[in-house]
């Protein structure tokens, strides 16, 4: 089931966050780990049968690694779970692009459960975390669950560190008017940012890249989509952070105003702040981070981008996006004074230059489609048509950049805090906004299915 | 909860959609959008297991959604004030025009297509003779956003015409009436008016005259193709016209039809389609008064508003609709007598397939 679908927001969301909240605390979390399992089995109820094997297992090598009192049990109990998180991870996401890339071109593919990324990476996270004494083994199983699967964050993160979340499993959650208001207001504002302004800007990047010969709409589609990736990822995390509000949880905000990033760093502090804390937590710090001399710093780097990279999808695009962001972060720790030399502006515009070209490496299919976007980009040749499209598109631009811009939105924060009455409104008015674009449109792409 | 009450709005906006949606009787069809309505899926393990029913869940619930005629429109509204003149395809112009999206239009296929029709002429000893009939977008140039994404119709013309012997009808067009009384707004063909001038073409290039006008019928209340693809809610009805000449009888394959027009589809939506009932394979008009003898026609829908208007002059004319004939060509025009094989086609069909040159029987 996906948040932007009639039947979560008619059917299951008002059910769920009702029942929810009124039912006594031994109850809760079974109610949700159940409801959890309805919202993944609704859109791919074949993969079930995974989910169980990754929650007893997750929970008992957590139970048993805290028990154990000898550290190479520890350690091999650790291994054999990250094995199985990983594994599963590796078996359904990658194996038939390592087999490609080994040169045993055998078909091979298998349908990737939805949201394996993330789970698969709270669960090891769990485990290291109880390997490394940082937090108490969940005793129970269904909290457990509860924790690996909670539909808010199941299927496009934010990734979550059980600390963040035994308090709230284990107490009664009843949240309270205020968490309720802003719990509905994120989830709205989620919502349209993934209706009203991904699925459109979308749908013009589709547009766009298909006008042939002419540079203005090449870089009109770039910036449709790298609208759009944030829109929709960014919707996807606050629509979470909305639901979890109104389930009792407090989940970690995903982005934060990613575009006016001063430096490729500062995007990075901004963009997909959890998967960045994974990788720094579990990868980069074991490595030895920035401790271990230079040479091994470089090294530290080119291993977690290249992870990243690959996270975000078994090909060698993706590799080479992650490269992208090792080379410029490289760069950028060689004149670390840089960005704060040139004017804000500036800085930013290049930081914006940068991502974008990242973007046009992501989205496309092989190293062959991105030249050829590549040449499109700097063509230096027009179309008469291509006023047209900024036109046709023009308003639409207007709105996304300006929802890009801290100022606005904090601005339009902090107007609607002042008014309750002017916020509910907006918020209803948003919905139904939201509503009738759902009601109309075919067009609602799910970006997720390669993560 | 009680100090919830934005919580509690939404939620009650949407708790209130679901209790309509499961209480109130699913309706079979929206007479706005004009199309079927889903329904609920029937429940069965297999369509559980491969995913089927509950992607017939999601469609049933957006489908529907109580109010929904409102959301529809409220979507229109948002997509005409975000300034978007493209949709589907269909380009909003002024004054309530449509027009199709012509960029990807190929020269090429043109070519193919008349190259393939002369061929055929000059394999069995005849004349071809091509009437191309252009866009709107062509001919009432002035409703067209600037700039807009069309394909440029007077080069895929005089491509036709270096292959063939094209009839000059695009000038013709654009002079007649400045233009505007040619077309539909909201669908592709022609009017009356438009096949009036195709046919004072046809007959300059076939050496007929002109027989006066016979009586033009008209029913209101008719939204063409470009509507289907792209509906506004408070869009304007056009208003459908055509010849009906006297004397004329309507063959399709071994039934005679009654009249040329198709009554059940003139109540509906798209009342083009009741001429000579629709589009068939293959259709003969016959005329026993008529001075000539025998016209063979490749054609497509276009030449629907136009047909009876020539069958005036032959006692009979067989009109093959290239999209749907699958006999051999070749065999038809081997027991044809008549000097001409005339091609009625909308210039779009011949920019966008190659139907004529993919015809069983065309000569290579």
């Amino acid at each position: 089931m996906l948040f932007s679908s009639l039947t979560f927001l008619l059917y299951f969301l008002p059910a769920v966050v009702l029942i929810h909240y009124f039912l006594p605390e031994r109850w809760q979390n079974g109610f949700l780990l159940a409801a959890s399992l309805l919202f993944y089995a609704w859109g791919d109820v074949q993969q079930v049968p995974l989910f169980v094997v990754m929650l007893t297992a997750g929970w008992a090598l957590g139970r048993l690694i805290e028990r154990s009192r000898s550290r190479a049990a520890r350690r091999w109990l650790l291994a054999a779970g990250l094995v199985l998180d990983l594994g599963t991870l590796f078996f359904y996401k990658y194996t038939g692009f390592f087999l490609e890339t080994i040169g045993l071109d055998t078909g091979f593919s298998m349908a990737l459960p939805l949201g394996i990324s993330f789970f698969a990476f709270q669960a090891a996270g769990y485990l290291i975390d109880v390997y490394r004494d940082e937090t108490p083994a969940e005793k129970s199983l269904v909290a457990f669950g509860t924790f690996l699967f909670l539909f808010p964050q199941l299927i496009a993160g934010p990734i979550m560190r059980y600390s963040d979340l035994s308090g709230a499993l284990h107490r009664r959650r009843r949240p309270d008017a205020h968490a309720l208001n802003t719990g509905m207001a994120y989830f709205t504002a989620g919502l349209a940012a993934k209706v009203l302004l991904a699925n459109p800007m979308g749908a013009a990047y589709e547009t766009l890249r298909a006008v042939p010969g002419d540079m203005l709409c090449a870089w009109l589609s770039l910036g449709s989509y790298t609208l759009q990736i944030y829109f929709d990822f960014m919707g996807y995390s606050v629509m979470a952070v909305g639901l979890g509000r109104m389930l009792g949880f407090e989940f970690r905000h995903n982005f934060h105003d990613p575009y006016s990033a001063r430096s490729i760093k500062d995007f990075w502090r901004r963009w997909h702040i959890t998967l960045s804390g994974w990788f720094r937590d579990y990868v980069y710090i074991p490595l030895g981070g920035s401790r271990r001399g230079r040479l091994r710093t470089v090294l530290n780097l080119l291993c977690v981008w290249c992870l990243t990279g690959l996270w975000h999808g078994a090909d060698w695009t993706f590799v080479l996006w992650g490269l992208w962001y090792f080379v410029l972060l490289c760069a950028e720790n060689a004149m670390p004074s840089l960005p704060k030399k040139l004017p804000a502006a500036l800085a930013r515009l290049l930081t914006m230059l940068c991502v974008m070209l990242g973007w046009a490496l992501f989205v496309s299919d092989g190293l062959g489609d991105f030249l050829l976007y590549l040449g499109d980009l700097f063509s230096f040749r027009f179309a008469s048509t291509g006023l047209f499209w900024l036109r046709e598109y023009a308003i639409l631009f207007a709105v996304g950049i300006a929802v890009c811009i801290p100022a606005v939105t904090g601005f339009v924060k902090r107007q609607l805090g002042k008014h309750s009455v002017l916020c509910a409104a907006a918020v209803l008015a948003t919905m139904l906004l939201c509503l009738a674009w759902l009601a109309n449109s075919t067009y609602n792409p799910f970006l997720y299915f390669r993560f | 909860m009680r100090k919830a009450w934005l919580f509690l709005a939404v939620l009650g906006l949407l708790l209130a959609l679901a209790v309509c949606q499961l209480v109130l009787p699913p309706r079979n069809m929206s007479a706005m959008e004009n199309r079927m309505l889903a329904q609920m899926p029937a429940f069965s393990v297999q369509g559980l297991a491969n995913g089927s029913f509950t992607e017939g869940v999601e469609t049933f619930s957006a489908d529907q959604l109580p109010l929904r005629d409102r959301f529809v429109s409220l979507y229109a509204v948002m997509q005409t004030l975000s300034g978007k003149r493209l949709n589907e395809g269909v380009i909003s112009g002024a004054d309530g025009w449509l027009f199709d999206r012509s960029d990807g239009w190929s020269e090429r296929n043109v070519r193919l297509n008349a190259s393939s029709l002369q061929a055929l002429a000059d394999t069995c000893g005849k004349q071809a003779c091509l009437l191309a009939v252009p866009s709107s977008a062509a001919v009432c140039s002035d409703k067209v956003p600037a700039l807009a994404p069309l394909a440029d119709e007077e080069k895929l013309l005089a491509a036709a015409g270096s292959e063939t012997t094209l009839l000059p009808l695009l000038d013709a067009m654009k002079q007649a009436n400045g233009g505007h009384a040619q077309f539909y707004r909201t669908d592709h063909h022609w009017t009356a008016a438009g096949a009036w001038t195709g046919y004072e073409t046809v007959c300059a290039a076939l050496g007929l005259t002109p027989i006066p006008a016979p009586e033009t019928v008209s029913y209101p209340g008719f939204y063409g193709s470009y509507y289907a693809r792209s509906p506004l809610p408070w869009m304007a009805a056009d208003t459908f016209s055509c010849a009906l000449p006297e004397g004329i009888t309507l063959r399709v394959g071994e039934e005679e039809k009654e009249g040329l027009l198709d009554p059940a589809v003139l109540e509906g939506r798209d009342k083009y389609a009741a001429l000579l009932w629709g589009n068939h394979p293959l259709i003969e008009l016959e005329n026993a008064q008529a001075p000539r003898a025998e016209l063979l026609v490749i054609k497509d829908s276009y030449a629907n508003a136009l047909m009876s208007l020539l069958a005036r002059h032959y006692s009979r004319i067989t009109a093959v609709d290239a999209r749907y004939y699958t006999g051999n060509i070749a065999e038809l025009t081997e027991c044809y007598e008549g000097e001409v094989i005339l091609c009625i086609y909308g210039l779009s069909t011949l920019a966008t397939g190659r139907t004529i040159a993919l015809m069983d029987g065309m000569p290579y």
